[in-house]
This record gives C-alpha cells, structure tokens and sequence, in this order.
C-alpha cells in the first residue's frame, strides 16, 4: 500500500515535470535553433510517454512492488 | 576558449549546444550533475550579463532528424526531461532563472551568445519578474459521483421531484429520476468551473502571478478523480507560507464535496518565462 502511494506520487511529479519541461519554459524562435519545442511531435512523444506510464501503472497493480532505494 | 573554436561547426565536431536555462551572468552556476548526455560537462556561456547553462550534445542524438524520431520513444524523453530538470533545479539557486524549453538546441556557441545578445532586454526584463519567486502547481481533483451527491443534497429543485415521482406511481417515479439525474449532471459542470474559479482567484490572490493551464484527462494520470483546476502560480519566497496555508484551507474547506487539491513545487518559473511576441 506504501510502496502503491510512493509510486503513484512519484508518477504524479513526473508528469508534473513533463508537463513543464515539454510543453513550458522559454521558446526561442528563430531559424539558427534546433528545436523541436513547438513541434507537434513533442506531443506525440508526451502522449506516447503518458501511455507508457498508464501501462506501467496497470503493470504495477498486478506486480509485486519494487522499490528501487 | 571561444577564440580558440571558431572553426568549429557542428558537422566538424558533431556536438552542438543545449540550453538549459538563463540566469544573471554572477548568479549562474554550473550544477554539478550530468546534464541529458552526461559525458559532456555543464557550463556557463556569458553575454553582457547573462549566462546561459549548457551542456553540448552529439547531433547523432540530438541533430534535427534524430531528435524528431528520438522525441517519440517513451524512454528516451522520460530519460531525457528528467535529465533537463534535474540541471534546472540544481541551477535553481540562482536568485533568478529562466528554464528552457526541452530541446533548445544551437550548433555553435557563437550562436548561444547571438541569442543571448538578440533576446537580452526580454531576458533581462524576464529574470526581474521572477526573481525571489519560485513556480507551484496546484491542481483541483474532484470524484463525479460525489459532486453529483452533493448537487443532489443542495440544491431544492433535485431534492423536491425525486418526492413527486414518489408519490405518483412507479412510472412517473422512473421519468421524474431520470429528469433529477440529467439535471444534476448538467449542473457538474458548471459546480466544478464555480469551485475552480473560487479555488484559483484565493490563490492568486497570494501569489505574485497566476494562469490557468488546461485540465489534464483522467487518463493521463490514470486517477480516478477528474481534474477541474491545474493552475500554476508564482510565489515569492516570503509568501510561500501563506500560499500553503490557502491550499490547506481549500483542502478543508472542499472536502465535503469530495474534492482534493494537490501541491506541487517549487519548481522553475516555467510557467511564467514567455517572451514576448511569442504566438500561440
């Protein structure tokens, strides 16, 4: 039960964090910059991420915990 | 040390460099942790009293094309995100810090120093704005069935059919329910934008800046409640306190409705870095 809230809020901040770090911060705009930040294929990585954690959330139900401290 | 790379383009080297963030040239320290590919060590690029934190990246991960295919593997942006705050939380000391967006990337740090030199007046005003201020993220959970309950117990006109259809007969009773159910269905909506409003005007009300960003879908998070506020909020430092003592009070204040509030922070002013001219 520990372990299953430990983990959960762990899964909270990082989408949390992936929220902020993909889809905020300062954009700069201008042709000498690499960046991907404004393309749509962040988002499909942020959705294909967040499926990926949904999945490994159903995992964890069925599997015994495991802590990684 | 620039003087002695001129030569160096990206194709020569194959690196090029990834800001992390902007700080006051004297504030701007060099965390001591990997930054997305740790083999290259983390500095400070100057311009006329700003740094930028960087890292140089290898195109063969970072160039345009393999990142557009990079940024749809799962693991590797998880891996990667992580990495990037990790720098900018560890840099977060600094009195003042704008964070980047993930995978602002230049081919040579002449051109990291152009853009410091393009956008100094914007990240000049930028770093006053958040100084002595930290980013919180406070997001509004509530329970459908519990907020229909609470409609239902408050509200007169759904109390008072249900004891109509009662008393005139089963198939009255049967419309009469369904016509409370639509009602009260129609009415979560506009009950959790009512609380959201409330909820996020008391918040502001202690921080220096506020926004609204779009709920997250319950599947993103795979909770069973629904999200009816995710709002970010900049805080001064001194007010953090009183700022906590609101989500406590709304905590309380909420519960009977079955809704949870949930804190994050501090983080990065993320939420409050735009620039300006910039769309969307």
């Amino acid at each position: 039960m520990n372990d299953e809230l430990t983990r959960a809020h762990e899964r909270v901040t990082l989408l949390e964090l992936v929220d902020r770090v993909l889809d905020k911060g300062v954009v700069i705009s201008g042709d000498i910059t690499l960046s991907v930040a404004n393309v749509d294929l962040v988002y499909v990585g942020l959705r294909a991420l967040l499926a990926s954690v949904a999945s490994l959330e159903a995992e964890g139900r069925r599997a015994p915990p495991v802590r990684d401290n | 040390m620039s003087a002695a790379m001129p030569a160096s383009t990206p194709s020569e080297t194959g690196r090029a460099f990834y800001v992390y963030a902007i700080a006051r040239a004297g504030e701007a320290r060099v965390p001591e942790v990997g930054g997305v590919d740790p083999r290259f060590p983390m500095r400070v690029v100057e311009h006329d009293g700003l740094a930028a934190i960087v890292s140089e990246v290898p195109l063969d991960e970072f160039g345009e094309e393999r990142l557009e295919e990079n940024v749809r593997r799962p693991t590797w942006l998880e891996e990667k995100a992580l990495r990037h705050q990790r720098v900018v939380a560890r840099a977060l000391d600094a009195d003042a810090l704008l964070p980047m967006r993930f995978a602002t990337i230049f081919a040579t740090e002449e051109q990291v120093r152009d853009m410091l030199r393009r956008e100094q007046s914007a990240f000049v005003s930028l770093l006053g704005r958040v100084d002595g201020k930290s980013e919180w993220g406070v997001k509004g959970l509530f329970s459908r069935e519990r907020v229909r309950r609470w409609i239902e117990s408050s509200r007169p006109e759904t109390a008072i059919v249900p004891d109509e259809g009662a008393s005139a007969g089963p198939g009255r009773s049967y419309f009469a329910r369904k016509k409370v159910e639509r009602l009260v269905d129609e009415d979560v909506p506009r009950t959790t934008a009512s609380w959201a409003e409330a909820a996020h005007r008391r918040l502001a009300a202690v921080a220096s800046e506020a926004l609204v960003n779009a709920p997250q879908p319950p599947e993103v998070s795979s909770r069973a409640e629904e999200m009816l506020l995710n709002g970010a909020y900049l805080v001064r430092r001194e007010r953090e306190d009183a700022f906590r003592g609101v989500v406590a009070e709304l905590e309380e204040e909420y519960r009977e409705m079955g809704v949870s509030f949930e804190l994050t922070g501090p983080w990065p002013a993320y939420n409050f870095v735009r620039l300006p001219g910039e769309g969307g």
